[in-house]
């Protein structure tokens, strides 16, 4: 404490008498250049070449032998539960699994509003001990389109997986029929959390999902790898399905972004890394997964989503059986993995295919915007003591202190009530549709609901500047501002280490406002006015529903509301967006208000 | 870990010599196993009284899935009956392997059971297995004579001992993998009253098993691969396999009412595969030289007898040419048997298929599996489903072991019994999932209380906790138990040295009574006891029954496990943060800088300026 309070009196050194002048100015330094350094992402001088960490793994050195009559007749036995339904279809599934030599098993689930039908057939390893397994998993749709193309290959890969000798992990095959919920139920069946399975394998390893739209010819792959809480699988496993499908002719582009032509200007390799990127920061900030593959990296499993896409031009490419060569190539790469996944990244940003940012390199950008929160805060508490006068003797700052001790004793804890009082409004009205079970909710009643909890969260708001107005000696608005900075800084740091884009999206959501909130100490009520219009603008009502639209594009279904897919996301994956908007974003929003208000 | 092997089995080679002459000094000593042979040959010429018998059979069975399995069974007898004393049982071996009888004599082993698996037995697919010991790894079970700790200081012997002889690491077999069950192996513990001593039985879930372990097997052999059954033992064939299971097991034979000296001791060596036929190329139509990739030889000229059994499904459509010497029955199977001792040359076992994947064999009346549930580094649970397929009610005891690293907490212990809907009992053989629609599967199943629970909690590198359970299943019913542990955080040294992906955990063992007499449904197992053992089989047999069991699959615990090229990184990095800034800060912070206003102290500044400049 006693560098914070020496740095009140004139005998503070001269270096932090400096520091206290331009505070505020290098906390805007530093959240400038925390955005500059977002924006050299995209620049390859921050990025490197991919490479194989795991040298065990020799991706792309087997003789490959998918793709024999034997094949293609297991694919075709896919024919005739493709036109089934339901139930009888799952049947259908598992009498081929069965015909095939898989020890298969049907599941019937029903979870959090979901229900569906699975079925898994397992290729044992012939000589392993059989407690490592591999999952190659395909929806029978896959958005709005049927993906019965990708089922149909599952089969022929089983029947290719069964042929072979020298597996070491047994390889599972699944076919699901409620997309990612129903991936969701395995997984919890699987790992003995709700439901019963009774063939079953062992450790899951890795997983593999197919996305094969209805196509003439299959011109390369989209890879999608973020996870609903924005985990990502490890960068071997995209490194080595990458490799293998440049192989085969079916090249692998992370989210189905082709690279800027080698001969492009830098400024085109630019905006195309940058819209990569930009792909990237939103789904894993959002947690909108696209492809089935996300459930999977919930329970610790590295797994992607391969997607066929058309063949753009008349040559070149290939068809679905080269992309399940690339698949075999794959697992057979991934049934060397002697350990569990461990060597190379699990955080990094993919600015090109072939390239990547490692965590060093773009966390910076959000520590220095938790930096800028920080030093605000600093500045905000080193003001908020009463005016002292240049002329003060040494003695006379005994008694000065000792005042601003009282200060601080009588403030902090309305300081610190205020803060968990709002917090608590904000978590009771957004926690009710959780607590809740199995809340049919539309979006027009999400939408009514937002409206409503802005309402009673802005009276909330009123009333307190309200009660702040008439004791006005209780609090310092210096003081719950440092205090709200140094929380979301808090908020920023910890999650960038954990999901980065969150992180990012956080602060532009929140901590950008905050430091914008109530520039000087006595605003005039047009400035307030504008403050509030701001914090409005940026409230989660207003920032959700503009979100729609910037999502839109993405796997959100335009007409969806996004509170309601946050609201469900976090009932039925865990994905963490909704409790964070729940406990961080509108509270810190609404006292964003509360400080603007206050005297 | 290899260099560890070569040492104890350097060890063992060098103890069993040192131990030979001090025990022995007679002029065997040096004696090597073909000399023996020989006098064995003479003897039996010569007409003198047999003291020791040997005979071979290998059974071929094609499974219902297209494999076949190969089951060689290498039998000999020492008769104890005419040993005056000790001294003269130790020192004369003539087909009998030395260095077993003398590891079980320096030992006081009075029966020991050795397997090495590689593969799960499928029952599900292939029926019955033909050994009892088939859980994936190494396994050894004896029985000391003595006192707890005498005996205990035996068994840590034993299993270096045999570590040596089979060049294999056995000698990791400790305390924290060693149990004493009670229930499980009943048929071989002291609990039946003519038997003595302690049963302790030691797993290594991670053992690889190949030739190295396959070559001083087969050196035990009186022919080794020279001639008879044996010939047939081609690695190269052996270990590209569904299934490989090799063993050993002692066990006397004919003991008197009063525990006095049994009559005979057995010394059965056995070696159960599956393969493929389909992997070598063969289609519906092969030789049994085919599928081995070897030559059939003649007899084993010691071996009183010496057979090759067909054993195939009635009306299977599987022809087996040329006929066989003698047809009978093996588990209500045809059984077409071939004398090789008989016949001067051995010409080709020819089986003809008329479809591929030939008919369903009986499933096992039990099977048993067992899971991982959860995930993460913390916690998790154990899930075990024990399926009784027969239509009568049957005791079976559950044995289960974790190691003391997964903290079980057995108050968390749920039993839970399902009687079989349409899909119960057949629902893990895939046929039929009917009745697991996950959500009402849960809601019929009742508790079920086990009539006996022995439960040792684990000691902290000291021992594996053990859970064994008596427990009546019903006819048509699936039993599953449930129960959660807790991961320990081991130290880093105690991680095994090479490639971490966790650590397999051994199979749990389901142990049963059959009373299924002679018919279809007979385990294989106790066919084969009962059919191809001439002698009286009373140790497999004990009340009517035959003893059987059923092992689980492996499992893997993954534990928290740290990057070890890191640690050192990370502490040099954090120390010198330490040391560099969380310093300065804590001065910072804690310091109150005031500047003193006193004239002594500028004074003595300039002095300090005025020394410096002196």
């Amino acid at each position: 404490m006693s560098l914070l309070l020496s740095g009140q009196g004139e005998k503070a050194s001269p270096l932090l008498r400096t520091a206290r002048k331009y505070c505020t100015h290098v906390s805007y330094a530093l959240t400038l250049a925390g955005f500059l350094w977002l924006l050299a992402l995209p620049l390859q001088t921050l990025s490197r070449r991919t490479y194989f960490s795991e040298n065990a793994m020799m991706p792309g050195q087997v003789e490959l032998s998918f793709g024999s009559a034997k094949h293609i007749e297991a694919m075709n036995s896919m024919n005739q539960a493709e036109q089934l339904g339901g139930e009888q279809r799952g049947r259908a599934v598992m009498a081929a699994f069965e015909g095939l030599g898989l020890d298969s098993e049907m599941q019937r689930f029903k979870h959090n509003g979901v229900s569906g039908i699975n079925v898994h057939g397992v290729v044992r390893a012939p000589r392993g001990d059989g407690v490592e397994a591999l999952v190659v998993a395909a929806a029978w749709e896959a958005g709005n389109r049927t993906n019965a193309d990708a089922v149909r290959l599952l089969a022929g890969l089983a029947q290719h997986a069964i042929e072979q000798v020298n597996w070491a992990k047994d390889v599972v095959f699944l076919v699901t029929d409620a997309g990612e919920g129903g991936v969701e139920a395995w997984l919890r069946a699987y790992h003995g959390e709700g439901g019963a399975m009774y063939v079953r394998s062992g450790l899951i390893q890795a997983a593999l999902a197919l996305e094969l739209p209805p196509m003439d010819a299959c011109g390369g792959l989209a890879l999608h790898f973020e996870g609903r809480g924005g985990q990502l699988p490890n960068l071997d496993l995209l490194n080595i399905v990458q490799h293998v499908a440049r192989i085969e002719r079916t090249p692998a582009r992370l989210h189905a972004l082709p690279d800027a032509p080698r001969r492009a200007s830098r400024y085109t390799h630019y905006l195309q890394s940058a819209r990569l990127l930009l792909r990237q920061v939103r789904a894993q900030a959002v947690g909108s997964a696209v492809g089935v593959h996300a459930p999977f990296l919930r329970y610790g499993i590295d797994a992607l989503t391969l997607v066929g896409m058309e063949r753009v031009g008349a040559r070149g490419g290939g068809n679905i059986v080269s992309v399940g060569r690339t698949v075999e190539a794959s697992l057979r790469s991934l049934n060397n993995l002697l350990e569990r996944f461990h060597q190379s990244f699990f955080f990094y940003l993919l600015p090109a295919n072939g390239l990547f940012i490692s965590i060093g390199n773009y966390v910076p950008a959000a520590v220095l915007f938790a930096a800028a929160l920080l030093v605000h805060a600093m500045s905000l508490w080193w003001l908020q003591g009463p005016e002292e006068s240049r002329s003060e003797s040494p003695q006379a700052r005994i008694p000065r202190i000792n005042a601003y001790h009282a200060f601080l004793r009588r403030s902090l804890p309305t300081s610190a009530g205020l803060i968990v009082r709002v917090h608590a409004l904000a978590a009771a009205l957004l926690a009710l549709p959780m607590l809740v079970p199995q809340i049919t909710m539309t979006d027009s009643t999400a939408t009514a609901y937002l409206f409503t909890m802005s309402l009673a969260s802005i009276s909330l708001v009123l009333h307190l500047s309200d009660e702040l107005r008439s004791h006005a000696c209780l609090a310092d608005w210096r003081q719950l501002k440092a205090l709200v900075c140094v929380y979301v800084a808090c908020v920023v740091a910890c999650l960038s280490v954990m999901n980065f884009s969150l992180a990012i999206a956080m602060f532009v959501v929140i901590g950008l406002p905050l430091l914008f909130t109530r520039l000087s100490a006595s605003p005039t009520r047009v400035h307030r006015a504008c403050t509030m219009l701001m914090l409005l603008a940026f409230s989660p009502l207003s920032v959700l529903s503009v979100s729609r639209y910037f999502l839109a594009s993405g796997a959100v279904d335009q007409m969806s509301s996004p509170f309601r897919m946050f609201l469900s996301d976090f009932n039925q994956f865990g994905s963490p967006v909704y409790a964070l908007i729940c406990l961080v974003y509108w509270p810190i929003n609404l006292l964003c208000m509360v400080i603007t208000l206050m005297p | 870990m290899r260099v560890t092997w070569c040492a104890a089995a350097l060890a063992a080679a060098s103890w069993s010599m040192l131990s030979g002459t001090a025990l022995g000094g007679s002029d065997d000593t040096a004696s090597d196993r073909t000399s023996s042979r020989t006098s064995s040959r003479t003897n039996t010429s010569a007409g003198t009284t047999r003291r020791e018998s040997f005979t071979e059979d290998l059974m071929i069975k094609p499974l219902a899935d297209g494999k076949v399995l190969l089951h060689f069974e290498f039998v000999i007898e020492r008769s104890l009956a005419g040993a005056s004393n000790d001294s003269q049982l130790a020192h004369h071996y003539h087909l009998f392997p030395r260095q077993i009888g003398e590891i079980a004599q320096r030992y006081n082993v009075d029966e020991l059971h050795l397997a090495f698996t590689q593969g799960n037995w499928r029952e599900a697919r292939w029926g019955y297995p033909p050994v009892n010991s088939q859980g994936v790894g190494a396994e050894v079970r004896a029985r000391i004579r003595g006192a707890e700790e005498q005996s205990a200081a035996q068994w840590k012997g034993l299993t270096n001992a045999l570590s040596g002889v089979f060049c294999a690491s056995l000698n990791f077999i400790d305390e924290t993998n060693t149990i004493t069950p009670q229930l499980t192996f009943a048929d071989e513990s002291a609990s039946s009253s003519t038997k003595e001593g302690i049963l302790r039985q030691g797993y290594l879930p991670r053992e690889n098993v190949c030739t190295e372990n396959l070559t001083p097997w087969i050196k035990q052999l009186p022919c080794q691969s020279k001639s008879g059954v044996g010939a047939l033992l081609n690695p190269h064939r052996l270990y590209n396999m569904h299934f490989n299971s090799m063993g050993i097991s002692l066990e006397p034979v004919g003991r008197t009412r009063h525990g006095g000296r049994p009559a005979a001791l057995r010394y059965k060596q056995h070696l159960s595969v599956v393969l493929d036929p389909r992997t070598f190329g063969l289609g519906s139509k092969w030789t049994a030289s085919e599928l081995v990739g070897m030559q059939l030889a003649p007899a084993c000229p010691v071996a009183e007898r010496s057979t090759v059994r067909v054993v195939t499904a009635p009306g299977s459509g599987v022809r087996v040419t040329p006929a066989a010497s003698a047809l009978g029955k093996l588990a209500g199977l045809d059984m077409h048997t071939f004398d090789l001792k008989s016949q001067r040359s051995m010409g080709e076992i020819e089986l003809e298929f008329d479809s591929m994947g030939a008919k369903e064999s009986p499933l096992p009346a039990l099977g048993v599996h067992r899971h991982v549930t959860g995930h993460g580094g913390s916690s998790g649970g154990v899930e075990a489903v024990i399926v009784n397929r027969g239509g009568k009610a049957v005791d079976v005891t559950y044995l289960d072991t974790l190691p003391w690293y997964l903290r079980v907490y057995s108050h968390t212990l749920e039993i839970r019994t399902q009687r079989g809907g349409e899909g119960a009992a057949d629902a893990d053989a895939g046929a039929d999932a009917g009745a697991d629609a996950g959500a009402d599967a849960g809601a019929v199943a009742e508790r079920l209380v086990p009539s006996r629970l022995l439960f040792s909690p684990a000691v902290d590198r000291g021992r594996p906790s053990t859970m064994e359970l008596a427990l009546r299943l019903g006819p048509q019913s699936r039993t599953t138990l449930r129960y959660s542990f807790d991961k320990g955080f081991l130290k880093y040294t105690e991680h095994p040295p090479d490639a971490n992906r966790g650590f397999n955990i051994g199979p749990a063992i389901v142990s049963y009574t059959s009373d299924a007499g002679g018919g279809r449904q007979q385990p294989l197992y106790c066919a084969i006891e009962a059919t191809l053992l001439l002698a009286d089989n009373t140790t497999a047999v004990g009340g009517g029954g035959c003893v059987v069991r059923a092992y689980s699959e492996l499992f893997l615990a993954s534990l928290p496990t740290p990057d070890f090229s890191m640690p050192y990184n990370v502490i040099t990095f954090t120390c010198t943060i330490l040391a560099l800034f969380f310093g300065r800060i804590f001065n910072l912070l804690t310091r109150d800088f005031a500047v003193l206003n006193d004239e002594k102290a500028e004074k003595e500044e300039g002095d300090g300026v005025a020394v410096e400049v002196k």
